[in-house]
């Protein structure tokens, strides 16, 4: 078969000493700031953007692909132990894995959200192997109306579908296009608003942004908005090897909650937590100890858990074969592919084969390295929670200006490091959602591109976009998703 | 929202800052808009260049920071509680102390190097966070600022400036 041999030639890639050491260093990393409240994949990724200049693509992106899964399961390590998430996804692992651990019962909530993690990690990644040829086969007939009009649907289920508010969304979403306007545009050499500042003529730098939003804005909050919340943490009981009763009760939500995170991860619509609030309803519908939910049920830690990850390598699916990111790391990962003039989508799996199936091949690898990293050393993990606070954002901002200033030397950006870290503050404050910011950043010059092009194809006819099945019909739910809720209500009113 | 009618310029002050925001929104769009009209039109028979995309942007920010103001003037964004905020007081002098690390830090790392900058860099952002144990700090900063330059200037050849130290 065509995608098994393909597969083996990515393994016998993959399985070099240096990629498997790139490997290893990316999901001990991922598995690293998954814990570390204050640090997550997207940054983490966005600061080692610099070393794309100095090693070779396979084994940077095997790196930074094993961050962004790595950094799924050590999330929930701190959602497990501390009475705060991790990250946003995993909000149900930290009510349900909590209690768990208040009633004594964290080994066995820490063992089945790593199995768990193991078996949709790696029931998700045959998955891609086998889709994602399949959506090429789709995608490479796609011409640039095509192609605008899915990111058009993308930029507005990240922005307006998900999220507390629509227009707060957008806002975020458009900020994020006006940065990636900023300097000498690609097609006809114009610069726009670099206001004559050689830094700007080269466009605002991707790790800049998102080291500005997520690290430095995440840390001006912790400090001046943050300081009350106590953070208690929850001794390490009980075995991590979970009893005959745990399996049972632990492997169908592990299986339900795959089947859920692998399409929602796939679809532009982004984000890991409606699959994971999704999985945890349905495990408490299906248990035959509904009453234990909300006091500890494994099955709410088991489900969710799957559910996220499988949803990550779904992201990873749609990013690889259509070429569009549906969060924020997945845009940071296609910003690593830039890097080397790679642009992923159907062409990617035409153009670098190898390179695209050795990475698929690492993700095997890889799932495999996290469930020895995650279930037998998960107490050197625990440590890492104990750093006190000053350290740890101290510590995160010499990163940070580190790999801002390792991009391109330039001290400008430092500062700029830190306006943008005050949009991150002033956003979070006023409760905007910051993803869209980079997922606009980042996209919009490649939707600007693909707008060009379909334009220049019909001589500057907008028609060209309705005059397309396929894209009149993404346009048409995009329309509805932006118009249908107002409407709604307009109705409701009436 | 209170059920009453809460007379407009009351509303106003309650939610001061999402006025102020909506504005800098709608100023940036119209900013964007003068920005957009000083680039070159479009050559060629079809008609578009450089300039479509950034007035699609523009307009964009102007009409989403108009929607912005309209709620910030009629009861406030929508789901964003402002109580809660003024349980919780913005702390400044933290605010102040990472951000006079990170200007800091701007204008040294270039003259006097990373490791002494970040070193600086990490004693004010640990001031910030409560802790006063500067020469402990300052310690633990120089190491990991020392370590991460070491490895990535002699590990990964990526030039981070010495600034005065001679390595």
């Amino acid at each position: 078969m065509d995608v098994l041999n393909s597969l083996a030639q990515g393994f016998s890639l993959a399985l070099t000493m240096q990629n498997l050491l790139w490997c290893f260093v990316g999901v001990t990393l991922g598995t690293a700031v998954g814990v570390l409240p204050g640090i997550g994949p997207a940054v983490t990724v966005a600061l080692l953007l610099p070393v794309t200049t100095k090693i070779d693509p396979s084994g940077a992106l095997i790196m930074f692909a094993g961050i962004y899964y790595g950094a799924m399961y050590g999330g929930s390590t701190t959602s497990i132990l501390l009475n705060t998430p991790g990250e946003s996804a995993t909000i149900v692992t930290a009510m349900e894995g909590n209690q768990m651990a208040k009633r004594g019962r964290a080994g066995a909530a820490l063992g089945t959200s790593a199995i768990g993690s193991f078996v949709a990690g790696t029931l998700t990644v045959v998955a891609l192997t086998f889709v994602s040829p399949l959506v090429v086969d789709i995608a490479i007939q796609f011409g640039p109306p095509e192609f605008f009009a899915l990111m058009v649907l993308a930029f507005t289920t990240v922005s307006a579908v998900l999220g507390g508010s629509a227009l707060r969304g957008l806002t975020a979403l458009f900020i994020g296009l006006a940065i990636g306007l900023v300097g000498i545009d690609s097609q006809s050499g114009t610069a726009r608003f670099a206001f004559d500042v050689p830094q700007l003529l080269d466009g605002i730098e991707v790790v800049t942004v998102a080291v500005g939003l997520f690290a430095v804005g995440e840390t001006l909050w912790a400090a001046s908005k943050d300081y009350k919340t106590v953070e208690t943490m929850n001794a390490m009981r009980g075995s991590i090897w979970m009893t005959a009763e745990d399996w049972k009760r632990s492997w169908g939500p592990w299986l339900r909650g795959t089947a859920i995170g692998f399409p929602f991860g796939t679809m532009p619509a982004g984000g890991a937590e409606i699959p994971t609030f999704l999985s945890y309803a349905i495990e408490k519908k299906l248990s035959k100890h509904p009453e234990e939910f909300g006091h500890g049920a494994i099955e709410g830690v088991a489900g969710p858990e799957a559910a996220n990850n499988a949803s990550s390598t779904g992201t990873m699916t749609t990013l690889l074969a259509l070429g569009l990111p549906t969060s924020a790391t997945a845009a940071i990962l296609l910003a690593a592919f830039q890097q080397y003039g790679l642009q992923p989508g159907p062409l990617l799996f035409v153009n670098s084969a190898d390179l695209v199936w050795a990475l698929i091949a690492s993700m095997y690898i890889g799932n495999v390295m996290l469930l020895v990293l995650n279930l037998p050393l998960v107490g050197i993990w625990v440590k890492l929670l104990k750093i006190p606070k000053p350290m740890l954002y101290a510590g995160i901002l010499i990163f940070a200006t580190l790999g801002v200033f390792g991009m391109r030397q330039s001290a400008f950006d430092i500062f700029l490091l830190y306006a943008i870290g005050v949009l991150g503050f002033v956003m979070r404050r006023y409760d905007f959602p910051t993803a869209p910011v980079i997922i606009g950043m980042i996209l919009g010059p490649l939707a600007e591109a693909q707008l060009r092009r379909s334009l220049s194809i019909s001589q500057g006819d907008w028609m060209i976009f309705l005059q397309k099945p396929l894209s009149a019909s993404l346009l048409a739910i995009t329309a509805a998703m932006l118009i249908g809720p107002w409407a709604w209500k307009k109705i409701k009113k009436a | 929202m209170t059920p009453t009618n809460t007379p407009m310029a009351n509303t106003a002050t309650k939610h001061s800052g999402q006025v102020v925001l909506s504005i800098a929104v709608v100023l940036l769009g119209t900013a964007l808009a003068y920005g957009t009209n000083q680039l070159p039109e479009a050559s060629g028979y079809a008609k578009v260049g450089p300039r479509l995309m950034s007035a699609i942007v523009s307009g964009g920010l102007f009409v989403l920071g108009l929607l912005l103001l309209k709620e910030a003037l009629t009861g406030g964004f929508r789901g964003v509680d402002e109580a809660e905020h003024t349980e919780t007081p913005t702390h400044w002098p933290a605010f102040l102390w990472i951000s006079t690390g990170l200007v800091l830090n701007g204008l040294l790392i270039v003259p006097v190097g990373f490791v002494i900058a970040g070193t600086l860099l990490f004693v004010l952002a640990a001031r910030g966070f409560g802790s006063r144990a500067d020469v402990r700090n300052g310690i633990v900063g120089l190491i990991i600022a020392g370590i991460t330059y070491a490895f990535f200037t002699y590990g990964l050849g990526l030039g981070l400036p010495a600034g005065i130290l001679p390595f």
